[in-house]
């Protein structure tokens, strides 16, 4: 093995640049190396092993460099910045771990200089070869956060590499050796071998370019590599220096040596890319929005009208459909919207400040002092309720509380936060609880405590029973599984709420259990979210519940067409609330279903379902007439429609979320001015076609308005905000205003059953 | 002040507290009380009882009321509440809709 460098001094001064004797590309380049900085340049070859305390005390000058190197794989060297990172750093080296990958820079080809005292050079470690340790080859290995240009990736080379000139002095690795290359300072090998090389034949180019001021550095090479990540398993923490012989990683890389470098790069990243694409393929199709094709219902599709007949037909949508027709012939309907900002164009952020109430000042600052708390006893539930909300929302809910709140004989136990609630606290405390006259048991997020035996064990020991329980909530239980849900219920039999959202082990079994034994008392059924539980299966369930006012299942992407009219012809007349957001295969026939059959609906959630269109509306207004809360996000209804809509059946609107609509407009608003007086609280975010004037008519005619959101209309200005005459309005999502402070602004307090009475044999 | 803008609210123990109208038209009860068209008791006389409520609350309540036409008018200040009045505060501000 030829020396490829003669280190003329190893190990003691740290004196200035030691001209060193490489073969002979490269001592050109030492040459113009050497006119450029007269810094101590030292070359730390890796295999000589840098100590670690020589590495840190550099990681720190490096550190500084690096930020600077960041843009791109191309080598600091070749930046035409400031002279004195040249050479003193000839490349980026990357420190640590792999989270700290930076940019990969590598420019020296000098031989090592190891200098004992360490400290004050600035070195590089030079690389001639792949820093395998292990193996022959490195392995392009894929590090996930993959898009920034500083991350450099190993390319494998073959040992091919190796056998290549002549003049290059013995490159081949037996890989005994290659185990004790220090990358002390996080180096990856081959990349810098084959930059350094062709940064080598560039380099010398550079530099005589540069010396006539018209340096042109533009690497092809490097560019290549601009994916690329360095896989730091590489990383030997190796401190032994290897004997002097083995340390050749002189860079003798000829200019064909590089050439050959650079197809084996172009290769790699070839492969690499594939490799790539298909991991992204991957990876997408978890974020991907699902966008299911229309299906074909058969028969059922031939009974809708189509939309060319929309408007053509009888009923107060066709009329209002016509009528807006007619006017939108005669002007556009943007020109009939005339508002101007009110003269007193005040900054609304500094006047009327809304007063925080007492009680609202008195719950915080029980709660933040809520450890002193010694009894709950003189507290009414809707108060306790409050409380524990608040106590959950500042994270200051803990046993101490659920004791309080447990003790005696109460009617009501509200925490809508469990998640801090182990499996042992769960069983002592409501061990202990007198459950005969529990009315209300909320406690959602449990699914940390709520295991299925847990409502056996709590039961049985007192033979306590859940007599008088008519709403229970178990939001994510997530470990509650049928025969968990099957304990409960027995042992509860006036239930008439239950919410079992993302309580998702619960299959069709369960569903059937709560038919059998609550049947028609059942008035509100959640199961958003519960996967498992097929909609087919269920139907012959659904038979039972023949007073249901409420039923979510959004989220449950398998309901069809079909499940929703035969659920709706068994409940339809009692239905008032209906949740179908995300059930995606949901077409213009359910629409048709639900406004031929469900006269009382108060409140409708239909987020997300794509496939319905104008022609469903058509059904839903005919036959809707009174729904109060109606939650439409990414739907594609156009603004004829929408506003056909609520025309004719928007007079009952008191929460309309029209998040994501894109196509509504001003149409829309025209008809919520001039219908919707009750409406309380609108949801107009990321409507961009709705602008100032358009909004202004509405906030000053719907003079109930409480609550406005405005995310992403970056179309309202301040001309709207400042000029609207509505004092109650608090608009959410402009101008970096609080945005949860709202979050219960509607909320009605102390709500048992949505749309009934308890049954009188249970209120106290 | 005159006798027709004030209001006389009374607490369990007797005390009285002698506070502006509008103060107390923070209220939602007392407004409720004071301006209804059916005259209560309480409008001809314009006193008003609360047996429920004891004196240190009934006059932590009094200090509130003003407080909030301070904070209504742009005054935004902090209405600090001692801990062991709390639980009971919560309850009377509960009965008054305040």
């Amino acid at each position: 093995m030829k020396r490829v460098n003669e280190i003329v001094d190893r190990g003691s001064e740290n004196s200035g640049l030691k001209k060193v004797r490489f073969w002979d590309g490269i001592d050109e380049s030492c040459g113009a190396l050497d006119k450029t900085e007269g810094d101590d340049q030292r070359v730390f070859v890796e295999n000589e092993g840098i100590d670690s305390a020589q590495v840190d005390k550099n990681e720190d000058l490096f550190r500084d460099i690096v930020p600077d190197y960041l843009d791109g794989p191309s080598l600091g060297s070749l930046n035409k910045s400031n002279n004195i990172w040249d050479f003193d750093i000839n490349f980026d080296t990357i420190f640590g771990n792999e989270e700290e990958q930076k940019g990969l820079v590598f420019d020296l080809n000098f031989p090592a200089h190891r200098t004992q005292n360490g400290g004050t050079e600035k070195g590089c470690i030079v690389y001639t070869e792949n820093p395998m340790i292990n193996e022959n080859r490195v392995d392009i290995i894929d590090i996930a956060s993959d898009d920034s240009d500083n991350e450099v990736e190993v390319i494998g080379y073959t040992c091919g590499y190796n056998n290549a000139k002549g003049k290059q002095i013995e490159l081949g690795m037996p890989d005994d050796r290659m185990e004790n290359l220090s990358l002390g300072l996080g180096m990856i090998g081959m990349d810098n071998a084959v930059g350094e090389s062709s940064l080598l034949a560039d380099r010398e180019k550079r530099y005589s370019r540069e010396e006539k001021g018209k340096a042109n550095v533009v690497d092809s090479w490097l560019s290549l590599q601009a994916n690329y990540s360095i896989d730091l398993d590489l990383l030997t923490d190796s401190d032994e220096s290897i004997p002097r012989e083995d340390v050749e990683l002189g860079l003798a890389v000829s200019s064909e040596m590089a050439e050959r470098a650079l197809r084996q790069a172009e290769q790699a990243l070839r492969t690499r890319e594939n490799l790539n694409r298909e991991a992204w393929k991957e990876t997408a199709k978890r974020f991907a929005r699902k966008n299911f094709p229309v299906q074909d219902n058969g028969k059922e599709s031939s009974s809708l009208r189509s939309i060319e007949q929309l408007g053509n037909s009888s009923g107060p949508f066709s009329d209002a459909l016509k009528m807006l027709r007619e006017r939108t012939s005669k002007r556009a309907a943007q020109q009939l919207i005339e508002w101007k900002p009110s003269k007193e164009n005040r900054d609304r952020s500094i006047s009327l400040p809304i007063v925080p109430s007492l009680l609202d000042l008195s719950l915080k600052a029980l709660a933040e002092n809520a450890e002193g708390i010694v009894s709950l006893e003189v507290v009414p539930d809707n108060l306790r309720g409050r409380l524990t909300d608040m106590l959950c929302d500042i994270r200051k809910m803990n046993v101490h509380i659920m004791n309080l709140l447990v003790e005696g004989c109460p009617t009501e136990i509200r925490i809508k936060n469990c998640s801090w609630l182990t499996e042992k606290q769960f069983l002592q405390t409501f061990r202990r609880c007198q459950t005969k006259d529990l009315r209300v048991l909320q406690l959602d997020l449990c699914g940390q405590c709520m295991f299925d035996f847990a409502f056996r064990d709590i039961l049985a020991p007192s033979s306590n029973c859940f007599s008088s329980l008519a709403i229970v909530s178990l939001r994510g239980a997530c470990r509650l599984s049928d025969s968990g849900l099957k304990d409960l219920v027995m042992s509860a039999p006036s239930l008439q709420s239950i919410n079992l959202g993302q309580c998702t082990l619960l299959t069709c079994n369960a569903i059937n259990v709560i038919a059998d034994s609550l049947g028609s008392n059942l008035k509100e059924l959640y199961i958003d979210g519960c996967q498992k539980i097929n909609p087919m299966m269920i139907l012959p369930a659904f038979q039972k519940f023949k007073y249901l006012e409420v039923l979510s299942v959004a989220g449950i992407d398998s309901i069809t067409d079909r499940f929703v009219s035969e659920m709706i012809s068994v409940c339809g007349q009692s239905i008032k609330e209906l949740d179908l957001a995300d059930c995606v295969k949901l077409t213009d026939c359910s629409l048709k279903t639900i406004g031929g059959n469900c006269a009382d609906l108060c409140s409708l959630n239909i987020s997300n379902l794509n496939n319905l269109t104008d022609v469903g509306m058509e059904y839903l207004a005919n036959g809707c007439r009174s729904i109060q809360k109606l939650k439409l996000c990414r739907n594609e209804f156009s603004d004829e429609a929408m506003a056909a809509y609520i025309e004719s059946s928007g007079e009952s609107l008191t929460e309309l979320l029209l998040n994501h609509m894109t196509k509504v407009g001003p149409n829309t608003a025209l008809s919520l001015a001039k219908r919707s007086r009750k409406l309380l609280s609108l949801d107009i975010s990321w409507c961009r076609r709705i602008n100032n004037e358009a909004l202004g008519l509405i906030v000053d005619s719907c003079s109930s308005l409480k609550l406005l959101k405005v995310f992403g209309c970056r179309q309202i200005t301040d001309v709207f905000l400042n000029g609207h005459s509505n004092p109650l309005v608090r608009i959410i999502g402009q101008k970096l205003a609080p945005i949860l402070d709202h979050v219960n602004l509607l909320e009605p307090e102390g709500v048992l059953l949505h749309y009934s009475p308890l049954p009188i044999s249970m209120e106290f | 002040m005159k006798k027709e803008d004030t209001v006389k609210l009374i607490s369990a123990e007797g005390f009285e507290f002698v506070i502006d109208k509008k103060a107390a038209m923070v209220s939602q009860t007392i407004r409720n009380m004071l301006t209804s068209p059916v005259s209560f008791a309480e409008t001809e006389h314009g006193e008003v009882t609360f047996p429920e409520i004891s004196t240190t609350i009934l006059e932590k309540i009094c200090q509130y009321f003003y407080w909030s036409l301070q904070y209504a008018s742009g005054k935004e200040t902090e209405f600090h509440i001692e801990p062991e009045l709390t639980l009971e505060l919560i309850m009377a501000a509960d009965y008054l809709h305040t």
